[in-house]
């Protein structure tokens, strides 16, 4: 065999090449590799790759090839791997189209075991990578929520370190000097040591509430308030309370209000306090033998009032670098020089949101060793000139003048100031025979009596006051530390306990309960009687109008009072009240006839709903008075009785 | 009765194989055999009464379709685009990827389809369909089957139209 008849007999045995029409009709095959030309049918259904390019034949352009390598077929029962080449040509006169099949099977099985090695590790590396990636982020979110962590560990030490260290100074004067109020012997020092507990334990609770405050500003729930409020007497007040720590220190404290600024204003007085509490104190605390002042001027702009507040002092200044911080919460706790510039180091950050959420401003100048300036200022609106109408407390007509007998200094301060605060006139005595002294010179409305005195005790003064003949009347409240054996004497006394250690709010509600109107509001026709020169039937009638009509016009005022519908309310007022004065309640009628007035002139009112409730009472007890007395009238049983 | 080429292209491994092997046998297997070049099978479907046969092209994926020959898509009616929705670098450059099979197969429906729904949660899901430009046509699963058969017909279907 020649060299071109090995070659050809080798490229003949590999390929097989075939003709067919575009129905798929064998026009001729070499058959090979497959026995074509005896197959039955169209070729298209023995080779599906054929079949799929049906469409595709009549398209091809003339002569030109189109190689598809790698083409897996099975045919007659054998899978193998070709490359085929499609070309449309002339075939005896007609156009046919050829296929030229090459098996390239033991080529392309060498080559897949390649692919297959190289898809599965390119895979295989790409899920690694993906796997790093994933656990490269999951160390980052791991380091970012360890140091987020370690953040708010420290800050929170940090801050409750400077929190509980703040807290112990006062707590520790307080058990202190309680520690000292308790030697006996200690007494001439009493006064001293009740000032020095009443100031700490007052700056304990400046404390607390400050953190309560910084909590509340940073969850934004802190509200404002707009009072009328005086300005002067608000500066005064809080200038007052330095003035002991401004003496003690040799420090000239002085306050100045321009004389243009109005001195009723409307605004948020609770916080102007504070805000001028925290700047004086810390003013007076860095201030050795010099000045400390607050001065106020302002201007007026469209009906608001901007007030300007310095704070200046000649004190030990602060460094420039470290004014920028002074605001900033907690900056203090960290650098540890909260020592220096006051309080928790939540104090001045404190103020600054107190001022700014208050549509202000303030800043701050420094020199060291020089003294420092604080600037702010606030926008107030102008307040009212009227003093707010307080009817409850008109109660305060009929209990004024209380005596107080209490050996126990503390005790005494603390009773004295409370009813003092409340508006009544207070005398205090220590023993029991002062108090049948002072008896018997002033009129007292009540007597306040402790029970263990020196001299003569609570329950023999009050014996002596009961069985006399004067003051028999004289309501008095018994304060006792221990349980009292004597209970029903004292309920025959017509005398309340009142437990010691006092507690304000249960002694406000014995008062209450003297000053009850049902107490002292008894019907009375007497005015019925001039007014309609003892005409019974119109009597009759006016009671009965009173019965039926003024609970109702009650409900219609509980509901206007509720919806806040002033004028409503006022009308309401009007129309009831001569009702009051026909009955004879006149506490009723004038204090409706105040409050009336008080809404006309669109004045505060406090306690209405109280002084509402109390007035219902009161109208309560005058129908059951008017049924009861059976006033021979033959009024109507009513259903709502 | 009608025949239609269906082409089915996508990278290697991420589930060509094995839709088909679903569709037309109803079999899966869990061992990875690559595919070269081309195998075609066929499945005669009844769509809305029409008995329709379609011849399947199952090519070889490669990194980019670039690399497939492009007589391979001579005379197609449709296409299915395939990817493995546990392997991001399958559907990274799914726009340009697509853009260039349309170049070749102009005119004919194409289905974009993410495979292997079966490995991820409903979660991770949505995620990557909401990370892709494009609308995805169907998320399939070769291993269970799931939406294998409504793929192929909803493709059947846009075939007749
Ligand atoms: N869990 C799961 N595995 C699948 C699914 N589809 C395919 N696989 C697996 O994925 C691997 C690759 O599947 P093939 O069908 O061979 O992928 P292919 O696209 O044909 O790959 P090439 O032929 O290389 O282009 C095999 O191990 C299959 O078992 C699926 O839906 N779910
Ligand atoms: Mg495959």
């Amino acid at each position: 065999m020649t060299l071109k008849e090995i070659k050809h007999q080798y490229i003949q045995s590999k390929s097989q090449f075939i003709l067919f029409d575009d129905q798929g009709k064998c026009l001729d095959s070499c058959d090979t590799l497959f026995q074509i030309s005896k197959l039955e049918g169209s070729i298209f259904s023995h080779i599906p790759f054929l079949e799929s390019m049906v469409e595709a034949f009549p398209t091809l352009p003339l002569d030109e090839e189109f190689d598809f390598p790698c083409i897996n077929l099975t045919l007659n029962g054998i899978e193998g791997y070709y490359d085929i080449i499609l070309k449309r040509i002339t075939y005896e006169n007609d156009i046919a189209n050829l296929c030229i099949l090459q098996d390239f099977t033991h080529h392309y099985e060498h080559l897949i075991v390649l692919q297959q090695e190289r898809n599965e590790s390119a895979i295989k590396s790409e899920f690694l990578e993906i796997r790093e990636r994933v656990l490269s982020l999951e160390k980052d979110l791991l380091t970012f929520q360890n140091e987020e962590l370690k953040r708010i560990q420290e800050f929170k030490t940090t801050f409750f370190a400077q929190i509980s260290h703040e807290l112990r100074t006062p707590l520790n004067g307080i058990v202190g000097l309680v520690h000292l109020l308790g030697f006996p012997y200690n007494n001439t020092k009493k006064e001293e040591y009740l000032q020095a507990l009443s100031a700490t334990s007052q700056h304990l609770v400046a404390i607390v509430n400050n953190i309560l405050d910084l909590s509340k500003i940073e969850s934004g729930k802190l509200q404002f308030e707009a009072v009328d409020f005086n300005l002067p007497d608000l500066v005064k007040d809080v200038c007052q309370s330095f003035v002991f720590s401004a003496q003690e220190k040799n420090i000239l404290l002085g306050h100045e209000i321009a004389e243009h600024i109005p001195s009723h204003l409307k605004g948020d007085e609770t916080k102007l306090k504070q805000v001028l509490f925290n700047l004086l104190g810390n003013a007076l605390k860095f201030t050795d033998n010099g000045t400390v002042t607050l001065s106020i001027t302002g201007q007026e702009n469209e009906g608001k009032w901007m007030l300007h507040f310095i704070v200046k002092d000649s004190g030990i200044g602060i460094e420039q670098d470290k004014l920028e911080k002074i605001f900033q919460p907690f900056e203090q706790a960290e650098k540890n020089t909260s020592r220096l510039y006051g309080g928790t180091g939540l104090g001045l950050s404190i103020v600054k949101q107190l001022i700014e959420l208050q549509h202000g401003n303030i800043h701050i100048n420094s020199q060291k060793g020089l003294g420092t300036e604080i600037h702010f200022s606030i926008p107030y609106d102008l307040g009212k000139h009227e003093e707010s109408i307080d009817l409850m407390h008109e109660k305060k007509y009929f209990l004024n003048h209380v005596l107080v007998a209490e050996d126990d200094l503390l005790s005494q301060k603390i009773v004295k100031e409370l009813l003092q605060n409340w508006g009544y006139k207070v005398d205090v005595v220590a023993d029991g025979r002062d108090v049948l002294e002072k008896i018997k010179h002033s009129t007292y409305d009540l007597l306040i009596i402790d029970h263990q005195m020196p001299v003569l005790n609570g329950m023999e003064t009050i014996k002596i006051i009961r069985e006399s003949e004067y003051f028999n009347k004289l309501p008095i409240f018994l304060l006792s530390g221990q349980d009292i054996n004597n209970k029903i004497l004292l309920t025959d006394w017509q005398v309340e306990i009142l437990r010691k250690p006092l507690n304000p709010d249960d002694l406000n509600k014995l008062i209450g309960k003297l000053s009850e109107p049902a107490d002292f509001e008894v019907v009375n026709l007497k005015y019925l009687e001039t007014i309609t020169q003892n005409n019974k039937i119109i009597i009759k009638e006016l009671v009965e109008i009173f019965i039926n009509k003024v609970p109702v016009e009650l409900e219609e005022m509980g509901e206007a009072l509720k919806k806040q519908e002033r004028e409503k309310l006022r009308l309401l007022i009007h129309k009831t009240k001569p009702n009051y004065k026909y009955v004879g309640l006149n506490q009723a009628f004038s204090a409706l006839e105040k409050w009336e007035g008080a809404i006309e002139k669109d004045l505060p009112v406090n306690n209405e709903t109280e002084l509402l409730q109390t007035i219902t009472k009161t109208v309560k007890a005058a129908i059951a008075q008017l049924y009861s007395k059976n006033l021979n009238l033959g009024i109507k049983e009513l259903k709502h009785t | 009765m009608i025949s239609k080429k269906v082409v089915l292209i996508g990278k290697y491994g991420v589930g060509k194989t094995s839709l088909i092997q679903q569709f037309v046998h109803q079999r899966f297997s869990e061992k990875y055999l690559t595919t070269i070049g081309v195998k075609i099978d066929k499945k005669t479907v009844n769509i809305d009464g029409t008995e329709l046969n379609m011849l399947i092209w199952d090519i070889a994926g490669e990194s980019t379709n670039t690399k497939i020959p492009k007589s391979y898509h001579l005379g197609a009616h449709g296409a299915i685009y395939v990817f493995d929705l546990t392997r991001p670098s399958t559907y990274e450059n799914i726009v340009s990827e697509l853009n260039n099979l349309k170049k070749l197969i102009s005119n004919v429906p194409i289905q974009l389809v993410g495979n292997k729904s079966d490995l991820l949660d409903e979660k991770n899901i949505h995620q990557i369909i909401n990370s892709l430009p494009l609308e995805i046509s169907f998320l399939t699963s070769a291993k269970t089957g799931k939406n294998v058969e409504s793929m192929f017909s909803a493709l059947g279907k846009a075939l007749l139209k």
